[in-house]
């Protein structure tokens, strides 16, 4: 790969890297609605002993929004090619990926396609399929999709964009009203709603089977999003993969419980 | 009232306000809950929208919890998110299931509170009814989307007549070449070529038709018939990169249409040539084509330095024929003379016919007179085999006026020569008979 394109992807993906140089690496891949500042709370802890990869996935974020291609976008394995893609770029191999939310499953494909590349997965509070089916409690219906798109659609960006100028009270800085709206949502309305259906419609439950690298499942105390039948599923699914109940509580572990969740990962990692 | 409320208070020059009847009654809900959302409090105005008791709220739901399932994904994956980074979360708008299962839209804004140490600590949130705002937002979205669609339509329409006008410029230059009489086959590769650049197809086809050529048509392939539908002289076939509209089978058949005229009019034309120069009733060339190709047989003769022999024929006896067999016999006899006299000559050589009993030979490259007395009697003999004229056996002959020339004669003056030779031959056959 030419050293252009490689740093067009770490551009493309708003990649930040700390850490121990040398060190085994981890890599924090951010869920849906949100970008790597949600791991805040958890990366100082691994600054010490890891080599750290941030980045946000491409919609998301500050990452570059040109490069987000609704036909390319069509299922999370264009976000799996993306994270093997940079890892690429880095010359990295045998990392831990700690996926939030989606980016777990999105780990799932990556590790599938190149296990050298992913040597161990986290799973924090990840779902192969979020819509019930016969035999499997994913914890929503097929109908909620529409309500969840309307939601999405209902604070879509033109109305923080229209609040800009109001809220930061300088019109005559439109610089400043662009950091602000782009800083609101972080997404675009349609990126969003694209992204939601992607990942609210998608069925992982096959690429989950054919994982094959030691896998560690996080599942927090009353994830308003994933059941904990969800997380069983994962555990009975996944040969060898080690379950974990964090008592921290909510869809993000690391925001409410940082401690115990970097204790769980260190553990394994 | 949950304790812990701050005490109603007064400051100076103020009446004193019930704090807590404000805060009960106030025309919003206020919902308190936990960084986790687990509810800690709430008024009475929230309670009397969404018909909950306060024990089945306080310490025993989280908020996330009494949303819709597809709104609570958007709040727990959006607006907790942005809530935790900022602080504060402002006018979101969400569905509340109410405890008798009724939904209702309501407008979200909450502000995180931290400790000393910046820890978040609890979240204040104020739910206000938001009916009107979703029923605004699903107009201004239905607006977007209607407007979308229309400058989609627009787009359209001008890819339309974009289309249309490449069409009508492709129709154009071919009817213009088919007007200036392009031969058939250039006029096909014409109409191939102007339907792949108007329809920017990449395959397009003209074959001979025939029933399996049309049933290969379907899908994005579209067949039509250049000709008689039935039997077709060619098929155009063109394999387009998405569904071919109506307007495009429209385009199709109207270049079909013109290719045929075309064609048409340019077999009427060959026809017409071919009655003015050939009889009718032997199909064999006529006196003016024979004259023609007498001409270019002396010119290249005179080139390449070579002979040319006109071997006249007329038949001995067919007025006798005629008289007493009738015409039709007399019509047999003919068709039977030309057809010998066309499957005994050489390829090279123009038999013709020049009028009543009359017929021609011009034989080009003839070695000399030898080879030109041999090819008469070869003549003579291939009239003289029996024939049967209306069911009657008659035995038929020609007297035969020969003429070689090098060239150096002119048509008119050859065959004038000929016809000399040839009844000088039927004279001397008549006294021969006597």
């Amino acid at each position: 790969m030419s050293v252009a394109a490689g740093s067009q992807a770490l551009e493309r993906n708003h990649v930040r890297l700390s850490g121990v140089e040398g060190a085994p690496v981890i890599v924090f891949a951010h869920g849906f609605g949100c970008d790597q500042t949600m791991w805040r709370h958890v990366v100082p802890a691994f600054e010490t002993t890891h080599r750290v990869v941030l980045f946000d996935h491409v919609g998301s974020g500050r990452s570059d929004l040109a490069s987000y291609d609704r036909d390319r976008y069509v299922s999370l394995h264009a976000y799996a090619e993306d994270v093997l893609e940079l890892l690429d770029v880095l010359g990295l191999h045998d990392v831990t990926f700690v996926g939030h939310s989606v980016s777990a499953m999105i780990g799932v494909l990556a590790a599938n396609a190149q296990p050298g590349r992913i040597g161990r997965l986290v799973l924090l509070g990840g779902s192969p399929r979020y819509v019930d089916e016969p035999g499997y409690t994913g914890g929503f219906a097929r109908a909620d999709a529409d309500d969840l798109l309307e939601a999405l659609e209902s604070n879509h960006a033109e109305w923080s964009r229209s609040m800009a100028p109001v809220v930061m009270g300088t019109p005559g800085r439109p610089d400043l009203e662009d950091e602000l709206s782009s800083s609101f949502l972080h997404t675009d309305a349609e990126v969003a709603a694209h992204f939601g259906r992607v990942t609210f419609l998608c069925d992982h439950r096959a690429d989950v089977q054919r994982v094959r690298v030691p896998t560690l499942i996080l599942q927090s105390t009353h994830d308003p999003i994933v059941p904990a039948a969800v997380a069983s599923w994962l555990h009975e699914h996944l040969l060898g993969s080690r379950l974990v109940a964090l008592e921290a509580t909510g869809h993000y572990p690391h925001l409410s419980g940082p401690s115990e969740t970097v204790r769980r990962i260190r553990e394994f990692a | 009232m949950s304790p812990g409320r701050p005490a109603s208070a007064a400051g100076p020059g103020r009446q004193q306000v019930d704090v807590d009847d404000l805060y009960d009654h106030a025309p919003c809900g206020y919902v308190t809950t936990l960084p986790d959302g687990l509810i800690t409090d709430v008024n009475e105005t929230f309670l009397r929208w969404t018909g909950y008791d306060r024990g089945a709220l306080v310490g025993a739901r989280r908020f996330a919890d009494l949303l819709t399932r597809g709104a609570r994904v958007v709040h727990v994956t959006h607006h907790l998110p942005a809530l935790d980074q900022s602080g504060e979360l402002r006018e979101v708008l969400s569905e509340i299931v109410r405890a008798d299962g009724a939904r209702m839209a309501v407008m979200l804004s909450s502000t995180m509170r931290h400790d000393a140490d910046g820890r978040p600590v609890l979240i204040r949130t104020t739910v206000s009814d938001a009916t009107e705002r979703r029923r605004h937002e699903r107009e201004l979205r239905g607006a977007r989307d209607r407007e979308r669609a229309a400058r989609e339509q627009a787009e359209q329409l001008v890819a339309d007549l974009g289309r249309r006008s490449r069409q009508q410029a492709a129709i154009a230059e071919l009817g213009r070449l088919a007007l200036a009489d392009t031969p058939p086959d250039t006029l096909l590769a014409e109409a191939a070529a102007a339907v792949r650049r108007a329809l920017d197809a990449a395959d397009v086809q003209i074959h001979d038709g025939g029933p399996d050529a049309l049933s290969g048509a379907g899908g994005d392939l579209a067949s039509v018939p250049i000709g008689d539908p039935e039997a077709p002289y060619k098929v155009l076939t063109v394999l387009a990169s998405s569904e071919p509209l109506s307007e495009d089978l429209d385009f199709l058949e109207t270049i079909a249409n013109v290719v045929w005229l075309a064609v048409e009019r340019r077999r009427l034309d060959d026809r017409h040539r071919h009655l003015a120069l050939h009889d009718p009733l032997t199909g064999l060339p006529n006196r003016s084509l024979l004259f023609d190709r007498l001409q270019h047989a002396l010119a290249r003769a005179r080139r390449q330095n070579e002979l040319v022999a006109v071997l006249l024929l007329d038949l001995d006896g067919f007025k006798e024929i005629n008289d007493s067999l009738g015409h039709h016999a007399g019509d047999e006899a003919l068709r039977a003379v030309a057809d010998r006299l066309a499957g005994a000559v050489r390829d090279s050589d123009t038999v013709g016919r020049l009028g009543g009993d009359e017929f021609a030979v011009v034989c080009e490259g003839i070695g000399g007179d030898e080879a030109a007395q041999e090819m008469a009697d070869r003549l003579a003999a291939t009239v003289e085999a029996p024939a049967l004229l209306d069911g009657v056996p008659r035995r038929l002959s020609a007297s035969i006026g020969l003429v070689v020339s090098s060239g150096r004669t002119d048509p008119e003056a050859m065959l004038r020569i000929a016809d000399r030779a040839m009844y000088r031959a039927k004279n001397g056959r008549r006294a021969g008979a006597r």
